[in-house]
């Protein structure tokens, strides 16, 4: 288990690290997050090729984000994504009820609105990732009560010289987990939680039809300043 | 998307404009191949390709790894002995070598691979002269 720690404790370090170096005037305040997501971006961009190397080919998207919320959540935050959402026009939903990098942080409210910057890299990796799929998407993640029960949205993009894009939801109402303050590192290990299986799209309620990217913020916390 | 080649090499070296040009035209074969297997009803889900095209002397082999990454081998048709066990396993080393060359932070996705950047192009480099058979 102590691999998991090692990323956990290198991350937060990451983010403190930039946002100190901002502070001494070495990178402006608001491209801390921007930063954050494009390193984010080049490691998964590697990761996927790592990840993808074995695998068979990809039939279409929704074969793509099923790998990323199944095999790529697992293999990198030891858990896979417990919903996913669509509405078949671009936008997916990805759903962490217990996101790895947040469960130290809080179990409700508090330290809320330091979410979005622990997780702009991963926004990045989630992008770098699609995009060495072939896939050109805005990630964005909302965080509505700790540990990160944080939806991720993917908002996936055409060409742009086509000039059509799709934009995606996700839509996460996630339930309260209180239990989680008293509870050592791990707590799934001590309360064996019924493990949510990935939903297929079809059985979910769909979103609405796809919102313009500038209706995008109405997101508790925005992944990009 | 773009389609220029981000490593090439040939031997002997002499003609080594045939070999791309060679290359350049059985990208068509490959997206057509690819394209191809979106549609089939059969589940096509390999990343080697196999033989594109035999030309009268040389036989050229295709490999598309999920992330887009097209590797085209050209083989000499006199090489009988070389089979598609063979191939297959080389068009693996190729992607090995490939991922650990993404891997490298130090490489920049979309930049040709170079040899003279050690550690990064040259073990991609010596992998490849590894694998090719010396022409006589």
């Amino acid at each position: 288990m102590a691999d998991e720690a090692l990323f956990l404790l290198l991350h937060n370090e990451m983010v403190s690290g930039v946002y100190k170096s901002a502070e001494q005037g070495e990178v402006e305040n608001g491209r801390c997050i921007t930063k954050l997501e494009n390193m984010g971006f080049r490691v998964g961009q590697g990761l996927i090729e790592r990840f993808t190397k074995d695998t068979a080919r990809f039939k279409d998207e929704l074969d793509i984000m099923k790998f990323i919320c199944k095999d790529f959540w697992t293999t990198v935050f030891k858990k896979q994504i417990d919903n996913l959402r669509t509405n078949h026009q671009g936008i997916y939903v990805l759903q962490d009820n217990k996101f790895r990098l947040l469960t130290q942080m809080s179990a409700g409210k508090q330290y809320l609105e330091h979410a979005s910057k622990y997780l702009a890299f991963t926004c990045g990796l989630i992008r770098g990732g699609l995009s060495n799929l072939g896939i050109k998407s805005i990630v964005t993640a909302e965080v509505s009560s700790m540990p990160a029960c944080s939806g991720v949205h993917v908002q996936n993009m055409q060409d742009c010289c086509t000039g059509t894009y799709k934009a995606m939801w996700f839509a996460a109402s996630i339930p309260h987990h209180l239990y989680l303050a008293f509870l050592p590192c791990y707590p799934s290990q001590l309360l064996p939680l019924p493990c949510p299986s990935l939903i297929p799209p079809q059985q979910t309620p769909v979103c609405d039809a796809p919102l313009p990217v500038s209706m995008c913020s109405h997101c508790s916390t925005s992944a990009y300043e | 998307g773009a389609n220029y080649p981000l490593y090439i090499r040939s031997t002997p070296t002499e003609n080594e404009l045939k070999f791309h040009y060679m290359v350049h035209t059985s990208l068509d074969v490959v997206d057509e191949k690819i394209s191809a297997m979106g549609k089939a009803l059969v589940d096509q889900r390999e990343l080697y390709l196999g033989l594109l095209y035999p030309t009268e002397d040389y036989k050229v082999y295709g490999y598309v790894t999920n992330s887009k990454v097209k590797f085209v081998m050209v083989v000499d048709s006199s090489n009988t002995a070389l089979r598609d066990n063979e191939i297959r396993s080389m068009f693996r080393k190729l992607h090995n070598s490939y991922t650990d060359v993404m891997c490298n932070p130090f490489y920049n996705p979309g930049d040709r691979i170079q040899s003279r950047f050690v550690c990064l192009g040259r073990a991609f480099d010596n992998m490849v002269t590894s694998m090719m058979i010396p022409v006589c």
